[in-house]
């Protein structure tokens, strides 16, 4: 079920569908390692800022910039 | 005199191994017109001298941050016979992301595998040597904290800058991106104003990728508007 | 791009980005062995970035820093202060010229004193500072600060400058080099001064305790808020009515590094780079001010009998000259004179109205009482907490921007703003009956 990085809770893993946001930060997300297919889990929630695990870096996201990243969680419940 | 840039993520130990090639003294300013902290030192190994010049820590050579505007443009203006990337080994494949793009930038890149010893306690294992093979450049790992692999960073560094042989890493982009890469490449070759300052295949890539800075730079060449219609 | 993005399959940025990812991860698959374990900074951070505990525990480390800082400096800096006092003393008996003894003892003792006795403090905090950044918790404060922040105009990361300036505005300003868009890193610097130094402290001690009689503490602890407000206030104004730092900010991306144990090596080294940085440059400009200041307040030399009669020197002349500008804030020559010698120091206005009043230590108090009445007093607290950056800070500025632009800016908006406050103060003051 697709939905942005931010809504994820915590412990949470995902694979990233998309990236949805302007050219440079795109560019930056990618760059650290948010592409498409990349596996990310989530070890702090919003809402606030996001932390996440992503090619093996703990990476901390604005709440904004994580509602931009779309992934998919796995099944719908 | 060889000039010896350093360059990495932030947080791999950088300053650590700066200071360590150094002895701690440097020359620190700022890079000119701008509020980033540059730092100059000196370093001798073997009879040879070396210049060190520290980076900015970056992720990526995209130059769209200050940060990486200035480490590409010392890269590619000042063209420094080594360029020392410092990878952290616990985090490996994001650090190599900007190993690649120094590569596909034709510097003559020296990777330091730091944090050797991070690595190792979080269970990992790294074959150097055969990383060293898939990169075509020379990896030396490193522990900045207690100075391990240190003379062999500068021998490593003395016998890039003598031998200056370029990695023949080549990635593929694919069938269409690579005609598109060809294509743009024959245009560059036709401008010496390009191909003689920059890597033919590096600009041929960035301009499909829409980097500002490049398209900043083609743009006041002859060959533009041909190249403007392959990129569109 | 639209015809490259129907060729590639996708947009172009996307699409180059995972190729070399893609190589990447065949390469890491051949040279790379093991899985990833729960590591020691998985646990800490589960303390450090705790929902209900993060704040406190950075505020609780945060007090522990300036705690540490200055009680472990001060009697090293009073240690300093009295030996180039000693210094000017022993300068002063000895040598026989009048005018050449005043020079060196006032002076220059005066002069490298003012400057060396910042030395234990601020090697103390980039010492401290250096503990939290290499170990890596510093990250981990950002980011617990950054939501609180966003809302208020200014970044993540402009938390810890902010708060090294309530110790000192010249390591707040210095720290703000870890903000990556450099709009983001001057607006910091810019607000930055509005953060109530420790050196600012003696005078509102002086003066609240002079004229607000029960209510002093609340006077002072006003203080720090007002520049906390004002600090949030500009910070707001300046985004939205000055161009330069309009538009899109730097969005909230940020790694935290893994907890390493700083070697005490690089603790050394980081303390000394900032600290000689901070020596070199903030040094020389307090030193030759203090200079230029001894000058004016000893000249003209026969008028002022060798230093004796400040009323009738240079400083005491411009105070005069400018008093008519602050009259309508209640303050008189001397209060323009000490303004004028907090430029340089801030510490220094408290020993000015010593000077100027003519009186010592236990009686200056209620001397400053009569120079001021409880609305006058609390509006000189809030202009010296606004008026401008000491002269070592206006150094920093302007070598943290490399522009002189910026600097003036700093300087001048701090002057108007202060000037309004003081106004506004004073006239509500007045409004409500109070002389």
């Amino acid at each position: 079920m697709k939905m942005p990085l931010a809504m994820l809770p915590e412990g949470g893993e995902a694979v990233i569908t998309s990236v949805v946001a302007g050219r440079g930060l795109a560019r930056r997300l990618y760059e650290m390692g948010f592409v498409r297919g990349e596996r990310v889990k989530v070890l702090r929630a919003g809402p606030g800022p996001v932390l996440v695990l992503v090619k093996g870096s703990r990476v901390a996201l604005g709440w904004g910039v994580a509602m931009k990243i779309i992934v998919d969680g796995g099944e719908a419940p | 005199m060889i000039r010896v840039a350093l360059i990495g993520n932030p947080n791999v130990g950088k300053s650590l191994i700066f200071n360590n090639l150094t002895g701690g003294r440097a020359h620190v300013g700022n890079w000119p017109g701008k509020t980033v902290e540059k730092k100059v030192g000196k370093c001798v190994h073997k009879g040879v001298e070396m210049e060190i010049i520290d980076l900015p820590g970056v992720y990526s050579l995209t130059a769209r941050s200050v940060d990486e505007l200035i480490a590409r443009d010392f890269i590619v203006e000042e063209k420094p016979d080594v360029v020392v990337d410092i990878a952290d080994a616990s985090n490996l494949e994001r650090n190599l992301y900007l190993t690649v793009q120094l590569i596909e930038l034709e510097a003559n890149v020296v990777v330091a595998l730091n944090k050797s010893d991070l690595a190792m306690d979080m269970g990992y294992e790294i074959d150097a040597d055969e990383l060293s093979r898939l990169l075509g450049v020379p990896v030396v790992p490193t522990v900045a904290t207690t100075k391990q692999g240190m003379e062999e960073l500068k021998d490593a560094i003395v016998k890039a800058a003598r031998e200056r042989k370029k990695s023949p890493l080549k990635i593929d982009y694919g069938r269409r991106a690579e005609a598109l890469i060809e294509r743009l490449e024959e245009l560059i070759r036709k401008d010496p104003m390009l191909s003689q300052r920059y890597p033919t295949r590096w600009l041929a890539v960035r301009l499909l990728e829409g980097d500002e800075d490049v398209l900043r730079k083609v743009r006041g060449s002859a060959v533009w508007p041909e190249v403007a219609e392959v990129i569109r | 791009m639209s015809g490259l993005k129907a060729e590639l399959g996708e947009e172009p940025e996307a699409y180059f980005v995972e190729k070399r990812y893609e190589f990447i991860k065949r390469v890491v698959s051949r040279v790379f062995k093991g899985k990833r374990r729960l590591t020691l900074s998985d646990l800490l951070d589960r303390v450090f970035l705790h929902r209900g505990l993060g704040i406190p525990i950075f505020l609780a480390l945060w007090w522990a820093l300036f705690r540490f800082t200055f009680d472990v400096s001060a009697p090293l800096s009073d240690a300093i202060d009295m030996f180039f006092g000693w210094l000017g003393d022993v300068a002063r008996d000895g040598i026989a010229n009048p005018w050449l003894a005043s020079f060196v003892a006032d002076g220059i003792c005066a002069g490298f004193g003012s400057v060396l006795v910042f030395i234990p403090p601020i090697f103390f905090l980039f010492f401290g500072l250096a503990i939290l950044e290499d170990s890596g918790y510093l990250a981990r404060a950002a980011f617990v600060m950054d939501r609180a922040l966003y809302k208020l105009g200014l970044h993540g990361r402009s938390f810890i400058p902010m708060l090294l300036g309530f110790g000192c505005n010249i390591p707040g300003v210095m720290a703000c080099r870890t903000i990556e868009r450099e709009e983001d890193r001057i607006l910091t610097i810019l607000v930055n001064p509005l953060m109530s130094c420790s050196a600012r402290l003696p005078v509102y001690v002086l003066i609240g305790g002079a004229v607000l009689g029960a209510y002093a503490a609340a006077g002072v602890y006003s203080m720090y808020i007002l520049g906390i407000a004002l600090a949030v206030c500009m910070a707001l104004l300046f985004r939205h009515t000055i161009p330069y730092f309009k538009g899109r900010r730097s969005m909230f991306i940020m790694e935290l590094p893994v907890y390493t144990r700083p070697t005490l090596r690089s603790l050394l080294r980081h303390m000394y780079e900032r600290g000689v940085l901070f020596l070199r440059k903030a040094g020389t400009i307090i030193f030759s001010v203090m200079v230029v200041v001894w000058f004016l307040a000893t000249h003209p030399w026969s008028a002022t009998a060798g230093g004796e009669l400040v009323e009738n020197s240079y400083v005491a002349m411009l105070g005069k000259a400018l008093e008519p500008l602050v009259r309508p804030l209640g303050f008189d020559w001397r209060a323009v004179a000490a303004l004028f010698f907090g430029f340089l120091a801030k510490e220094i206005v408290v020993e000015t109205f010593g000077i100027l009043l003519g009186v010592e230590e236990q009686a200056l108090t209620s001397a400053i009482a009569q120079l001021f009445t409880p609305v006058t007093g609390l509006a000189f607290m809030a202009f010296t907490l606004i008026y401008m950056p000491c002269v070592a800070t206006i150094g920093v500025i302007y070598r943290e921007t490399n522009s002189v632009k910026w600097t003036v800016f700093t300087v001048v908006y701090g002057l108007l703003l202060a000037y309004a406050v003081a106004f506004v103060i004073v006239s509500v003051g007045h409004a409500l009956g109070y002389p």
